[in-house]
Order: C-alpha cells, then sequence, then structure tokens
C-alpha cells in the first residue's frame, strides 16, 4: 500500500564511485521521526562515525522534506538540511526556504542523502527524466546567481529549483551557506560540508502530486490553519515591515546586540529603520510559491559606492549582524554587504559577527593595520564591511583568519581575545538579547545546533513577546503572566516549548506559522489527514522531545556536556552602554540554576546527560 | 480626566500623528489609550515611562507612553 502524506523513498548519491540509489523508507522509523531533522539526526546518528572530520569524505549531508512541505500546504516551501557542521564538529542543521523542498517531494523523493566525494566538480540534477551527476568544472569561482542561471540555461528549464554554493562553500569557508536564490540555509557551515565534495549545486523539477489518506479530513485542516494564520496579527506585521522592522522595537526592548555584545541597545533602531523603509525597501514578496505571509523584502540601493541591484535580502539578523554588531549607522553598507553575502554563499549572521569581533581585536591591538592589509578596522567604518565579505569568501589575507569563524580566530589570536569571542558551541551568535528575556539565555545555551537564531527565538517570543503557540494545554505557564527579567521556572517552560517549537523543522514546514497562528493542533489534524496515522498533539510533542533527545545524543557522543551549555560571560554582563546600562535587572546572575532547572525538566543528569530512563520512555 | 503622551515608533508613525497628548477619562488603561489612538493592540509593544507594560495596565496623568510595531520572529 502507498504511504500517503510522503513521496515514498529516499534518494542516496555516493560521489566517490558516482552510485545513485533509490531506498524505500523504513516505515517504523519514519512514524518515529516523522521526517526533517528528526528522521534527519536519526538518520546521522545511525550512519555516521563519532569524530569523523566534518570536511571529509564520511561525512554526509541530508536534504530531507517532511510531511508538511508541498506548495498545497502553507509553510510548505521549505527544505531542512542535515549534517555535522564544520563550525561546531556538532549537530548540524540549516532550513531554507523556498521551492527546492517542495520540488524534490515532487520528484518522488522525501529525503536526500549525499556522501562520498567526488574527484571534480559536479552537480546533481533530478528531473523525471532521472538523477544524473553533471560535470560542474565551469561553475567553478560562480556567484550563487551566476550557477542558478546557467545551470538553468544548459538545461533550458527557467523553473529547475537549484540550490547551489557560491565561492564560499568551495573555498569551504566555515560559516558558508547553501543558497536557494535569495534564500539561506545559512547556518553550521553546510556550504562548506558540500564543497568539500566538490558539489557544487543540485537542480530539482517534480511532477508528482503527493495524496492525502483523507482528502476531506486534510483540506478542512489545512482551511482552518489558513484561516488561523490570515487572522493573526503578526501576519500582518511581516508582510507589512518583514522581519527586519523589528530593529527599531528591538532596539528600545533591549533585545539588540550592539559593538560585540558591549551592550543590548544602541539607540539608532529607530533611525536606521526609517531610512531603511523610505530608500532601500522595494516591497514584499514570499519564498515560495503560495505563501500567505510574504515576509521576504525586495531591497535596493540606488545610487553611490553601495548600489545594489534589486534582490531580495535585508533579513532582521542579517541587518542587525552590520549594522548593530558593528556600530555601522550606514543602512546602504549594511544591504550591500548583506546582498555580497548571499551571492558568495556566507552566513550574514555569522558573518557580522566575525567582524564585529575584529573590530574589537582591532581597537585591542590584537589585529595591526599591518594585518589587515591597511584597512580601518574601527567600529562602525561602513567601507571595510563589503570588503570583509570578499576576503573571507576567497580566504584572502584577514579573511583566511576570519573564515574560520570566532572560536577558531580567538584561539589563533590568544591573549584575551577569547573574552569576547561571543558564540555557543562554536557557532557565532545571533540578534536577539537574552538580557532582554531570560527563557532566550536558556533556548541559546542548550539549542544542539549552538546560539542559533532559530530555535532558541522561542524563548524571546514567549518571555517578551507573550506567545504561547498553543502550548498552554500542555504545562506552559500563560505568558502575560510571566515577568520577562524573573529566571523562576523558564527552565522548565524552555523545555515545553522546545518539544512543541521544533515541529515545524521535523514536518519540514516554515516556522513562521507558529509565530502566525498555526498551533500543535493545526499540525496534528493536518498530518493525521495526510497520513491516515490519526496522530495526537501528545504524539506529536513527544516526536519533537524524541529528535532533541537524538540531536542531544549526537552531540554526547562527539563530547557535549554541560560545559558546553554555557553562554559567553558578556551576554550575561550588565550592558556597558545604552539605555539598560543601569537596568540590574538585565544581569543573568543564576543562569546555572535555570540550567540545572532546564535539564531536571528533560530527565537529564547534572552534566546534561540524558538519563537511560529518559531514553527508554522515548523509545530510544 | 488625565493627559497622556503618546509617541509611535517607526512605521505606526504613519497610522497617527506623534507626539501626541491624548486626553482619557480617570482609570483608563493602555487598551484604552490604544483604542483612543484607533491601534490593534494585538501588534504593538507598549512602553510605560521606558518600561514594558501590558494593556491593562492602568494611566496616570502626564505618562509617557511609546507604542512600538512589534514582529514576533525574525
Amino acid at each position: 500500500m502507498k504511504l500517503k502524506g510522503y513521496a515514498g523513498k529516499q534518494l542516496r548519491v555516493q560521489l566517490t564511485d558516482a552510485v545513485i540509489k533509490e531506498e524505500e523508507i523504513n516505515l517504523e522509523l519514519l512514524k518515529k521521526y516523522l521526517g526533517g531533522v528528526g528522521y534527519g539526526a536519526r538518520l546521522l546518528y545511525d550512519e555516521l562515525a563519532p569524530h569523523i572530520d566534518a570536511l571529509s569524505a564520511e561525512n554526509k549531508i541530508v536534504f530531507t522534506t517532511g510531511p508538511l512541505t508541498g506548495k498545497n500546504i502553507p509553510g510548505g516551501g521549505s527544505v531542512e538540511v542535515c549534517f555535522k557542521s564544520p563550525l561546531t564538529n556538532l549537530w548540524g542543521e540549516s532550513r531554507c526556504g523556498g521551492n527546492f523542498g517542495p520540488e524534490l517531494k515532487a520528484s518522488g523523493y522525501d529525503f536526500l542523502i549525499v556522501e562520498g566525494k567526488s574527484d571534480r566538480p559536479v552537480y546533481l540534477l533530478i528531473t523525471a527524466g532521472g538523477v544524473q551527476i553533471k560535470d560542474a568544472g565551469h561553475l567553478l569561482g560562480k556567484t550563487v546567481g551566476e550557477k542558478t542561471q546557467i545551470i538553468r540555461e544548459e538545461n533550458k528549464d527557467a523553473k529547475l529549483s537549484v540550490m547551489c554554493i557560491g565561492p564560499a562553500g568551495e573555498n569551504k569557508v566555515l560559516f558558508s551557506t547553501i543558497m536557494d536564490e535569495d534564500r539561506a540555509a545559512g547556518r553550521c557551515g553546510a556550504g562548506a560540508v558540500m564543497g568539500s565534495k566538490n558539489l557544487l549545486a543540485i537542480a530539482v523539477r517534480g511532477s508528482q502530486k503527493i495524496e492525502a489518506e483523507h482528502p476531506e479530513k486534510f483540506r478542512d485542516a489545512t482551511r482552518k490553519a489558513m484561516k488561523a494564520v490570515r487572522e493573526n496579527p503578526n501576519t500582518e506585521n511581516f508582510k507589512e515591515h518583514g522581519t527586519v522592522g523589528d530593529i527599531a522595537s528591538c532596539d528600545l526592548l533591549g533585545d539588540w546586540p550592539t559593538q560585540n555584545w558591549r551592550s543590548n541597545s544602541w539607540g539608532k533602531g529607530e533611525e536606521l529603520y526609517n531610512y531603511f523603509y523610505e530608500h532601500n525597501l522595494v516591497g514584499n514578496f514570499g519564498c515560495y510559491s503560495g505563501c500567505p505571509v510574504g515576509c521576504g523584502r525586495m531591497v535596493k540601493v540606488d545610487e553611490g559606492r553601495f548600489k545594489t541591484p534589486v534582490h531580495g535580502g535585508a533579513e532582521y539578523e542579517s541587518i542587525t549582524a552590520f549594522t548593530a554588531f558593528v556600530t555601522n549607522d550606514n543602512m546602504d553598507a549594511a544591504v550591500h554587504s548583506t546582498y555580497l553575502c548571499n551571492e558568495y554563499g556566507i552566513d550574514t549572521i555569522s558573518m557580522g559577527a566575525v567582524i564585529a569581533f575584529a573590530m574589537e581585536c582591532y581597537e585591542k591591538g590584537l589585529i595591526k593595520p599591518e594585518d589587515t592589509g591597511n584597512l580601518d578596522l574601527s567600529w562602525g567604518n561602513p567601507e571595510v564591511l563589503p570588503l570583509l565579505v570578499k576576503q573571507v569568501a576567497e580566504r584572502e589575507g584577514l579573511g583566511n583568519l576570519l573564515a574560520d569563524g570566532v572560536m577558531r580566530a580567538a584561539d589563533k589570536l590568544g591573549h584575551s581575545a577569547k573574552e569576547f569571542a561571543i558564540h555557543g558551541k562554536g557557532l557565532e551568535a545571533p540578534a536577539h538579547d537574552p538580557r532582554s528575556s531570560k527563557a532566550l539565555a536558556v533556548t541559546y545555551g542548550t539549542a544542539n545546533r549552538g546560539l542559533c537564531h532559530i530555535h532558541p527565538l522561542e524563548g524571546q517570543a514567549y518571555d517578551l513577546g507573550k506567545s504561547d503557540f498553543g502550548l498552554i494545554p500542555h504545562g506552559l505557564k500563560d505568558p502575560e503572566e510571566v515577568d520577562r527579567w524573573d529566571a523562576k521556572d523558564k527552565g522548565k517552560m524552555v523545555k515545553i516549548l522546545q518539544d512543541g517549537l521544533v515541529l515545524p523543522d521535523i514536518l519540514v514546514n516554515c516556522k513562521f506559522m507558529m509565530y502566525c497562528g498555526f498551533t500543535i493542533k493545526h499540525f496534528a489534524d493536518i498530518v493525521s489527514g495526510l497520513t491516515g496515522w490519526d496522530i495526537t498533539e501528545e504524539e506529536l510533542l513527544k516526536i519533537g522531545e524524541r529528535t532533541i533527545n537524538i540531536q542531544r545524543l549526537f552531540n554526547v557522543r562527539e563530547g557535549c556536556s554541560a560545559a558546553d551549555d554555557m553562554i559567553p560571560e558578556r551576554m550575561k554582563s550588565l550592558p556597558q552602554f545604552g539605555r539598560y546600562k543601569d537596568e540590574a535587572r538585565c544581569a543573568i546572575v543564576n543562569y546555572a540554576d535555570m540550567l540545572e532547572d532546564y535539564y531536571l525538566a528533560r530527565g537529564w543528569d547534572k552534566n546534561g546527560i540524558p538519563t537511560r530512563d529518559k531514553l527508554a520512555s522515548l523509545n530510544l | 480626566m488625565i493627559e497622556i503622551t503618546v509617541r509611535a515608533v517607526s512605521t505606526l508613525k504613519t497610522k497617527f500623528q506623534t507626539p501626541a497628548v491624548v486626553p482619557l477619562p480617570e482609570g483608563s488603561t493602555v487598551k484604552d489609550l490604544l483604542s483612543a489612538c484607533e491601534v490593534d493592540h494585538n501588534r504593538v509593544i507598549v512602553l510605560l515611562n521606558n518600561m514594558q507594560v501590558n494593556i491593562n495596565h492602568k494611566l496616570n496623568h502626564s505618562d509617557q507612553v511609546t507604542i512600538l510595531p512589534f514582529i514576533i520572529g525574525g
């Protein structure tokens, strides 16, 4: 009997010997993990040996979809990429919006596993005509836009969905991305893993329809979810302002990391956003066909030395990384630099963070003018931003040091550099500040892929944004009754939030749907209609918990423990300047207590290791 | 009556002119103020004298209120 709600097969491509294999999916495993970062984590836990070099042929990279991937499902334009991260040497995952996920599924594959290493540059072509490994020598050194265009032209299909790396991935920059046009599988260095395999791109076009077991129930559940999204006030906010519209508010609320985390506010957020709205913003767009939100920004710089064509970009995180992180108040330079990051295939967050780190090194004399090729790395200098992006992408000059991220750069520079290399598990910190909301401190510290902007965000949205995500019936305390400055019960609440908010990454659906009205009940109803499995909210949350635990086990096997769940001292300290300088409640003085509270709620021991009882209760 | 000084941040400024002094009956709350300004209370965060307050917070004469558009996520 055909599996409903899924394509039902996985594709395995072994590049070393150019072997292409179609495999049946293990149904028992699928029911335990559903897809996405759950299925991907189980597969990599089982198939990767511990302590392998993430940039060797032994690493694998898995492109995953899930039951909620598809053009007929709100938020369904998603793909989750899973791998061992070369930046953290731990669990790596990265989500990308766009049409690639739906196209992969429509081509007949829920999962694409790439392993081994090609001896020459290649790309994969997956169409109704079959799967081919094609020569990609002519794509070497090309930008993301160029690679995408060439692949479409030479295959005479303008609608091919293409995910590719830029020069940064080819040069194995440890925070390089895989791009789907303007959207990125951005964090943890997926681009370097692809580059290490000599795989420059994957192009896919599918035509198969995914059938539902109970079509009427599926349609009804989807309609209800869509209605919830349309009626949610956050949807309109996202449409009108995008994520970047948040910078003025975050600045005022003490949620805007500034000058390499010396402060949590700058005072320029409003002025910068007003400039952006007037000069850079062209309009909004959805990153995949049929998105009901359309949070994407079409932006440009009309003239001057930072002139930039109209493109999709300027997200909250990217713009913060190139403004507040480095105290640059030239918005044109920020828009231009993030555009370059996209074209070169670089994670904008890590890139802004390494520049902020370099600027502090320069201020302290750890990086000298002769080390920079006489670039002036003074705080806020807009001129050096695009230059450093290119240097990192090409690993030229100072760029070669920065291309390995702040943790390794600090190790090489020595002295006090470690004190202001702001990362968690090796991943550079993103653009929300836990000094504004204590739950964010715990989600930051305990996120399996490191200090990222996706998983921990529920901590901020709960404490500061007062979102409950429909989790109150599952034990979450009403956020309206919670003080964002208070540490009490935050560890416990974070466990519930994480189990629920990992679901979009398992079902492979855009997380913003949960920020715009999707609840666990919507997920349960849609999955039940699709698969006929009659899955409950409780079962979904259990799958969320199982996924977090299998990812944790992946990390524990690599040597990860409670010490790796610590967050940088500067992130916990009172801001050195700005409107919250004298606000004592900003300081995080009881992080260890919150962490202990979290481990207890998780059923992990004091060292952050899942107990045997906990694993048994999760059938692990 | 009490008088509240309201400042709207960023693009909320396009909704109404600020800073504005808004007269309200004694005992009014943040929610009443937002209604008077025709701002949807589900889409904003409110700072009273620079600190975040919820919509049921009671206002006093000459309070300074800042209204922020808030996008959860990003």
